[in-house]
């Protein structure tokens, strides 16, 4: 049997909100989380990605990463950082025209509180000077916790607007 | 059922561009193109390139496209391809004429039918060249710089293609 992409969660932000939480994850399956025309309030943000446990986001030194960042303008760099407070794994976008940020993050072993979880991120933004970028890599939180979803914020300021899905890819 | 909706499946032979049409409505913000099957008859070492469709049907081929793509080659180091105000975005790396080799490609298109926002694309692909004992994988993002409603998606290349199979699903989102 072919599987399939399930909805668990969504949420569309049409006026100004501090953060979108999507839970539902209650398998051992793997997670999508697809994300399309986010726009922060202020300028010069970058969406933070947090596991949320019971439904509440924890923000604890506990977030690795690492990704090839790659732009349209100019040579690609690299990006990675561990003990942080966040997934900060998302190209820095703006509030200027046709600024957004869009992308996928797949999720794995959130459910399963004997193993760290982990995410991938693809993405395409074009970015608060005006240019093409994206990254690809992933991260790991590095607690033996069942996390049941994601949280997602800018830095400072509201999400103005975006769509937040939640699938599990089910057999 | 499956949020993942097959919406379209193309196949042609021995044309040099297709071209999927009237296929990004407003019923989908996301889709999922899947390229499969690119046979070529020449062209060992060239690209098969993206362009997106107008609603009216027609091909955008001016330079409105910004891409940015990782070249990773088997058999040589990585590389990095990129362009400003391109005629197209990047695509799969074509290989030789054998039967056995080719190779498939997955994109995302983001917000093709929203005349308030520019339209983005993940690709990523891989492709086998047995000319050159060579395999290429590309992880590219891109973006036409324009907000005019885009209906479908184009794939060309200099040479015809032998066979290709192309599916475009929609990411429902039930509200």
């Amino acid at each position: 049997m072919a599987g399939q992409l399930i909805q668990v969660a969504t949420s569309t932000v049409t006026s100004a909100v501090a953060s979108v939480t999507l839970t539902g994850i209650d398998s051992d399956d793997v997670y999508m989380v697809a994300m399309n025309n986010v726009v922060p309030s202020n300028d010069t943000q970058l969406v933070q990605v947090r596991v949320t446990e019971s439904g509440t986001p924890n923000s604890t030194s506990n977030y690795d990463y690492a990704f090839k960042q790659m732009k349209g303008n100019t040579t690609f760099s690299n990006g990675s950082s561990t003990n942080q407070s966040a997934w900060f794994i998302f190209s820095y976008t703006g509030t200027g025209a046709n600024e957004s940020t869009n992308g996928l993050m797949y999720l794995y072993n959130f459910n399963n509180a004997s193993e760290y979880s982990f995410v991938t991120v693809e993405e395409s933004t074009r970015t608060n000077a005006g240019n093409l970028q994206g990254n690809q890599g992933g991260g790991v939180f590095t607690s033996t916790s069942s996390c049941d979803g994601i949280n997602l914020s800018f830095q400072t300021g509201n999400i103005a607007s975006g769509t937040f899905t939640l699938y599990g890819l089910k057999k | 059922m499956s949020n993942l909706r097959l919406i379209n499946e193309t196949n042609a032979s021995s044309v040099a561009s297709v071209s999927v049409t009237d296929v990004f409505t407003s019923d989908f913000d996301i889709y999922k193109v899947e390229l499969l099957r690119p046979d070529l008859n020449t062209g060992t070492g060239t690209w098969l390139d993206i362009r997106l469709v107008n609603t009216s049907g027609s091909v955008i081929s001016s330079s409105s496209y910004d891409y940015a793509s990782l070249v990773m080659n088997s058999n040589a180091g990585f590389g990095e391809d990129r362009s400003t105000s391109a005629t197209f975005m990047r695509g799969l790396r074509y290989s030789s004429n054998s039967s056995a080799d080719g190779g498939g490609m997955v994109i995302y298109v983001f917000n093709p039918t929203n005349t308030s926002s520019y339209t983005f694309l993940l690709q990523q692909s891989s492709s086998f060249s047995t000319a050159e004992s060579k395999m290429v994988s590309t992880k590219m993002i891109g973006v036409l710089k324009s907000t005019t409603g885009i209906g479908g998606i184009n794939f060309y290349h200099t040479n015809n293609f032998d066979d290709v199979n192309i599916k475009i699903y929609g990411l429902r989102v039930d509200s």
